[in-house]
């Protein structure tokens, strides 16, 4: 699916703070979807927590810098950290070349069962981004 | 909005009331000035890398991480701060943060312009006149709020910048030094109350009529906190970004490095826009 310049791969699931998530057992993968690494600007820096340490749905797991500007990475799920991509940690353009792909942040055991039910299914993500920007305009 | 303008305040003031305000999801802006030096990193400034951490020791320097972008800087009593906070849910606030600089650096441009200096946003958020910078700015979300920070330098200590931070070798302080001579430029003779007036003047074009009020009980609580905390050990020493050469940002796109010329043989490089404008020799 295309909304403007940016791809949503339909079989990913989304949140509110531009992050993909894609579960399987009780394990999610999560990266930033091309919308939000558009929205971030060119990376220069990401620094993400440490692998085995704990995140919490909504609290920060990262951060990251673009320009002269940083924020929080705000956790789509709640678990602990099983791995960090350390390819896009060293090489932050892979985030922007291949959000889906090579540019994925961290992969999560999950704390529960329901995370999935959650979050916002490709549909629901594309109005997300019709209504952000509808009000930037 | 609302408007703080404490004048001098102390070094971590200066730091501190503005993340204060946005932990306290408070909009406002601040116009200060630290009365003492100090230094002051980048939230993803490595300390290690960074700082000449004995020399801050013996000039009694003390240290600060800011919960914003942008690296390493000196900072003094010659230094006017603009602080602009903003909760995340501003309608002014573009999608992408970066670009907000071409609008809230505009009050400081037109300081610069009512005194005769010609001066333009090099972005994504360097202030130059001629290729010069006059004023560095940062931004970061903190809390709820997007911190936007910046200077306008009426003098700037290049020695002592120049010593704050760790180098490699004599010669690479001396060329440091000199680059920011050849780079920077400077307010001097500037009434500083002629730029405080050109700023709010400016800030009223962008958010209307400013209501100026002191820093009150809740705000000064707030910033105490926060200074344990933005100051503590183990804050200060996080890790952070981590370069194989030293690589040291004069002003946008003009950096001072090591480049390797082969055999392990390091020489320094004055590089600017992608390109080699000065080999030293030593």
């Amino acid at each position: 699916m295309q909304i403007e310049n940016w791809q949503i791969k339909e079989e990913l699931k989304y949140d509110s703070n531009n992050f993909w998530i894609a579960i399987k057992d009780q394990e999610a993968l999560i990266g930033l979807s091309d919308y939000g690494q558009w929205v971030i600007g060119d990376i220069l820096y990401i620094e993400l927590g440490q692998e085995g340490a704990p995140i919490q749905k909504g609290e920060s797991c990262g951060s990251v810098e673009s320009g002269k500007w940083v924020g929080n990475l705000i956790a789509p799920v709640s678990g602990h950290i099983l791995e960090c991509n350390s390819v896009a940690v060293n090489d932050p353009r892979q985030i922007q070349t291949d959000p889906y792909g090579a540019g994925w942040l961290m992969k999560i055991a999950l704390e529960s069962d329901d995370e999935n039910s959650l979050l916002l299914d490709c549909t629901a993500y594309a109005e997300f981004i019709k209504e952000q920007i509808k009000n930037a305009a | 909005m609302d408007i703080y303008n404490p004048g001098m305040v102390s070094w971590w003031e200066s730091q501190c009331y503005y993340h204060a305000l946005a932990y306290l999801g408070r909009e406002g802006v601040i116009l200060c000035c630290p009365a003492e030096p100090y230094v002051c990193l980048g939230l993803h400034d490595d300390l290690d890398q960074e700082i000449d951490q004995e020399f801050c020791q013996s000039a009694r320097l003390p240290l600060f991480r800011r919960e914003t972008g942008g690296g390493v800087v000196y900072l003094d009593r010659c230094q006017i701060f603009y602080q602009v906070v903003l909760r995340r849910e501003n309608r002014l606030l573009p999608l992408k943060r970066n670009q907000f600089f071409f609008r809230i650096l505009k009050p400081a441009i037109d300081v610069c312009l009512s005194l005769g200096i010609k001066a333009e946003l090099a972005p994504p958020a360097d202030i130059k006149a001629g290729g010069r910078k006059c004023s560095g700015n940062a931004a970061g979300d903190i809390g709820q709020a997007v911190a936007y920070v910046g200077n306008l330098m009426l003098d700037f200590d290049y020695e002592a910048m120049s010593r704050v931070l760790k180098v490699p070798s004599p010669a690479y302080r001396r060329y440091f030094y000199e680059a920011m001579q050849d780079n920077m430029l400077v307010l001097s003779g500037v009434d500083r109350r002629e730029v405080e007036s050109g700023l709010i003047s400016g800030f009223e074009k962008i958010f209307g009529k400013l209501h100026e009020r002191p820093i009150d009980d809740e705000l000064q609580e707030m910033a105490v906190s926060l200074r344990e905390r933005l100051t503590s050990d183990d804050w200060l020493s996080m890790p952070g970004r981590r370069l194989p050469l030293r690589r040291i940002k004069i002003t946008e796109g003009l950096f001072l490095q090591e480049g390797e010329t082969g055999e392990g043989v390091k020489a320094l490089q004055l590089v600017r826009d992608g390109k080699i404008e000065v080999l030293y020799a030593d």
